[in-house]
């Protein structure tokens, strides 16, 4: 059999992603049935993996605390808290009113929901999430958008 | 975990008995069961679209995928733009949802597919119900693939293409149609690429998220006949299951305290949902524009939630849902199946 193998520069263009679709395909093919040309593949491979692992040991992590620093120095000095200002803003002419407008809302709220029964509304997003979570683990399931990230905190 | 009957088992026993034993299993099966399988030794990268096509709405999905075998997948999405910037990172079975926008990251517990038992009774259950042809093979994104075609045994009808890389035997595209043969979605990858392997830092988990367990959605689930004993309200089946439909998974879920049953069912492809309370309860379906009918002599609600339908009814006792990607059609029979002896 005259079969061409590939020479080291396409190895190395194979394995950096840099072939054509189809020069990808063949590529691919002729490895997966030629041990000679995948030696060549595993060792370009190892040599590489070789180089990551030094990149990644001279690599420096920033000193401990120094990011909280920086972060802090410009945000400037440290606001007063929502409660604080809210207190501040509050004077007892104005809690009064304003505390029995609360009570009257609690006590009418609680009678409203005591009255009949009411059936509790269901949103069909309810049933179409649990669908989807339960059914994303069948063969060939849909693959759509991911029931944790598309859901909302309110949604149960 | 999920449920089978004997039969399903035995035949799924005897499927792979056979291809372990005998060389000359059909070589359609033994396509079906690797495009089926996660490849033990191929890494991957490359981009996949997603498109669900309702009668009124539909949804894409996009996300570039990186694959480093046996078992690390991630899925960053780019749209739509809800997504854009999340991404889901699986390990076998454990599945991490990572949302930067809230900066948290669900973790669940999936079923792996295309591992060991689970492999098993899928492909059992879909052997039972469709027939593998195969329609020769043709180039697709540079690559040579293998078209096969599942055909329904009840319809007669084409309800899966797939075409499937000739050397890796991963699925690099699959279209799903309805009986009237209209295309439902369809999963496409475009510029696939074999890598000898990808870093580990490719599949890191942020640091700095708080970690949030996914139990919201009713995990786990369980055997459909444990759960029903369990649900605390007397639960009913359908009395019989049209086009080789079985029940496949169940657990219980609650919403604003109405603690609910949930079915899944498969005939190995397609998947509809039952979902069945006690309490007073009914579906908010208004903002989907939903549509009056008789279910078994009741008032019931459809409506479409893009591709997805659902049909909500009550027999005075339980209330009901369904939802699924099968059709009006297929709900209603269901939903018969449902009526009181």
């Amino acid at each position: 059999m005259n079969e061409t193998h590939p020479n080291i520069d396409r190895i190395v263009d194979y394995l950096h992603g840099e072939l054509t679709a189809a020069e990808d395909a063949a590529m691919h093919a002729h490895l997966a049935g030629c041990s000679s040309c995948e030696e060549l593949r595993a060792e370009e491979v190892a040599i590489t993996e070789t180089l990551r692992a030094h990149a990644r040991a001279g690599e420096r992590e920033l000193p401990v605390g120094l990011t909280a620093r920086i972060r802090a120095a410009a945000e400037g000095p440290p606001q007063a808290s929502l409660w604080e200002r809210l207190r501040a803003g509050l004077s007892p002419a104005l809690i009064l009113p304003a505390a029995a407008a609360i009570a009257i809302v609690l006590y009418f709220g609680f009678a409203t929901r005591h009255g009949a029964p009411l059936a509790t509304a269901i949103d069909p997003s309810f049933y179409v999430r649990n669908h989807a979570a339960m059914a994303a683990s069948t063969p060939f399931s849909q693959d759509g958008a991911p029931v944790e990230l598309t859901s909302s905190d309110e949604t149960p | 975990m999920k449920r089978l009957s004997g039969a399903a088992l035995a035949l799924a026993a005897t499927s792979f008995a056979f291809a372990g034993a005998h060389p000359a299993v059909d070589p359609m099966d033994a396509l079906l069961l690797s495009a089926m399988s996660t490849p033990p030794n191929v890494s991957y990268t490359g981009t996949v679209e997603v498109l669900h096509i309702g009668n009124h709405a539909a949804e894409a999905t996009v996300f570039r995928v990186e694959h480093r075998a046996p078992n690390f997948t991630r899925r960053s999405y780019t749209a739509p733009g809800a997504l854009n910037g999340d991404s889901v990172l699986s390990e076998g079975r454990l599945v991490f949802s990572i949302d930067p926008k809230r900066r948290r990251i669900v973790e669940r517990e999936g079923n792996a597919t295309g591992d060991g038992a689970t492999l098993g009774s899928d492909y059992a259950l879909l052997r039972r119900n469709y027939r593998v042809v195969g329609s020769g093979s043709e180039t697709f994104d540079g690559r040579r693939v293998l078209d096969v075609s599942l055909i329904n045994d009840y319809s007669g009808k084409r309800t899966m293409t797939m075409r499937i890389d000739a050397v890796s035997k991963i699925v690099l595209d699959r279209q799903i149609f309805a009986a009237d043969g209209a295309l439902v979605s369809e999963v496409r990858f475009e510029a696939i690429r074999y890598v000898p392997g990808l870093p580990p830092s490719d599949f890191a988990l942020p640091t700095g998220y708080a970690l949030v367990h996914g139990a919201t959605f009713g995990e786990p689930y369980g055997a459909p006949d444990r759960v029903m004993r369990s649900a605390g309200f007397a639960a009913r089946e359908p009395r019989t299951l049209a086009e080789g439909f079985a029940p496949i998974d169940a657990t219980l879920v609650e919403y604003h305290g109405v603690r609910t049953l949930h079915l899944l069912y498969s005939d190995g492809l397609r998947t509809v949902s039952l979902f069945e309370n006690a309490q007073a309860s009914t579906l908010d379906a208004a903002r989907l524009q939903p549509e009056t009918m008789s279910v078994n002599g009741a008032s019931a609600l459809y409506a479409e939630d893009g591709p997805t339908a659902l049909l909500a009814w009550s027999d005075g006792t339980l209330h009901y849902t369904l939802v699924g990607e099968v059709g009006l059609v297929n709900l209603r029979h269901l939903a018969q199946a449902m009526e009181k002896p």
